[in-house]
């Protein structure tokens, strides 16, 4: 009768360690089914972006602060790249390439930022 | 030891006294500049200066073309009540726009007629001085006071400063009441003062202002102020012509013949 006993008591001790083990390891089984980052890229790919792609990705929003300064508080409306390309200082110019603000709201969407940029501003 | 006393009181309010005088010295001047570059602020003798005659004896009773195409473009909401009113450009009697003209015996015609009014674009803008946050200014290439939405925190200090009463506040979402909305345009926020910007996304493309382009009489007449061979300067000196409240020395860039 004792010795029945101890064999339950094993049985229970392992289900919980078994249990245990799995809870503690469960996010470190889960690695590489994370939701992926997203990388939009613009639709007509044979042009090239006012910068490269590199620092767009990280300073997209310091250039749209430039370009809002200047085109409201300068007067300056023209964007010169090192290269002499030309653009119009307007989001309108983004979406051109980059087709609509879809673009924009899925990499917001992971990080969630929210730009309010389109509450008044409604270029599709 | 009263005597003493005496001496040190009179010692003590003399070098007081010529503290003080010294204090005038040094510090006035320099306050007095500041004050007189806050009068004169960005008042413009070079560059472009853009302003607008109004021919009244044109203007049609009745007739609110300029009005429709400009709160077209510019996504300028219409509540339908005057609380939660919008307004860039709109009409009002004579007495309203011209409060100091307001003589005996004026005729009947002018009396009953109502006046275009807009924003003056002054040359010494009242509005400007009185925005904490700078987001109004005053174009220092072509003298359009301009408003940078995205930095109006809605205090209103402008409407109060503005004598013309050219500013309108959004007291409510105005997507909510915009008919049509011009893609080609942003809407503003709930909570920001808005204007009339003389067409500035217009000006930009070589385009005339959308009232001067719409009014079937001509009776606009858009142009640079300071270009003496301008089509405005020629109006201005071939009639006699009268600017809103010209007594407040605001300087405004809209002129009206009567």
């Amino acid at each position: 009768m004792r010795r029945v006993m101890k064999i339950r008591e094993r049985i229970l001790i392992f289900c919980g360690l078994a249990l245990f083990l799995f809870v503690v390891s469960y996010a470190f089984l889960q690695e590489g089914k994370a939701k992926k980052i997203p990388t939009p890229v613009a639709e007509s790919a044979s042009e090239q972006c006012v910068e490269s792609r590199e620092y767009m990705r990280a300073n997209h929003m310091l250039l749209l602060d430039d370009w809002r300064h200047g085109a409201v508080r300068e007067g300056e409306r023209i964007h010169v790249t090192p290269d002499g390309r030309k653009f119009e200082k307007n989001l309108s110019t983004c979406f051109q390439c980059h087709g609509s603000r879809g673009f924009c709201v899925r990499c917001h969407t992971y990080a969630s930022a929210k730009p309010n940029c389109f509450s008044c501003h409604h270029e599709m | 030891m009263n005597d003493n006393r005496r001496e040190f009181i009179r010692k003590t309010g003399l070098g007081v006294l010529a503290g003080l005088g010294a204090a005038t010295g040094i510090f006035s001047k320099s306050s007095f500049e500041t004050a007189e570059a806050q009068t004169t602020h960005g008042a413009s003798t070079s560059g472009k200066r853009w302003g607008m005659v109004i021919d009244t004896r044109k203007c049609r009773e009745g007739c609110t073309k300029c009005i429709d195409a400009c709160h077209e473009v510019h996504n300028v909401p219409d509540f339908g009540n005057a609380k939660d009113e919008i307004k860039w450009i709109w009409k009002s009697p004579y007495e309203n726009v011209f409060p100091g003209e307001s003589k005996q015996f004026v005729s009947e015609e002018t009396r009953e007629k109502s006046y275009l009014a807009l924003c003056n674009h002054c040359d010494n803008p009242p509005c400007v001085r009185a925005c904490p946050t700078r987001a109004t200014f005053k174009r220092s290439w072509d003298g359009i006071v301009a408003m940078d939405y995205h930095r109006c925190i809605g205090c209103r200090f402008c409407m109060a400063a503005c004598p013309y009463g050219s500013r309108s506040f959004n007291w409510r979402d105005p997507r909510e009441a915009i008919e049509k909305r011009d893609q080609a345009y942003p809407t503003r926020e709930r909570g920001v003062v808005e204007k009339c910007n003389f067409c500035s996304e217009r000006l930009a493309q070589n385009l005339n202002p959308a009232c001067v382009e719409t009014c079937p009489e001509g009776a606009l007449t858009f142009g640079d102020l300071n270009d003496p061979e301008s089509e405005v300067r020629m109006l201005l000196e071939k009639n006699h012509t009268l600017q809103r409240k010209s007594e407040l020395g605001t300087r405004p860039s809209v002129f009206y013949i009567i």
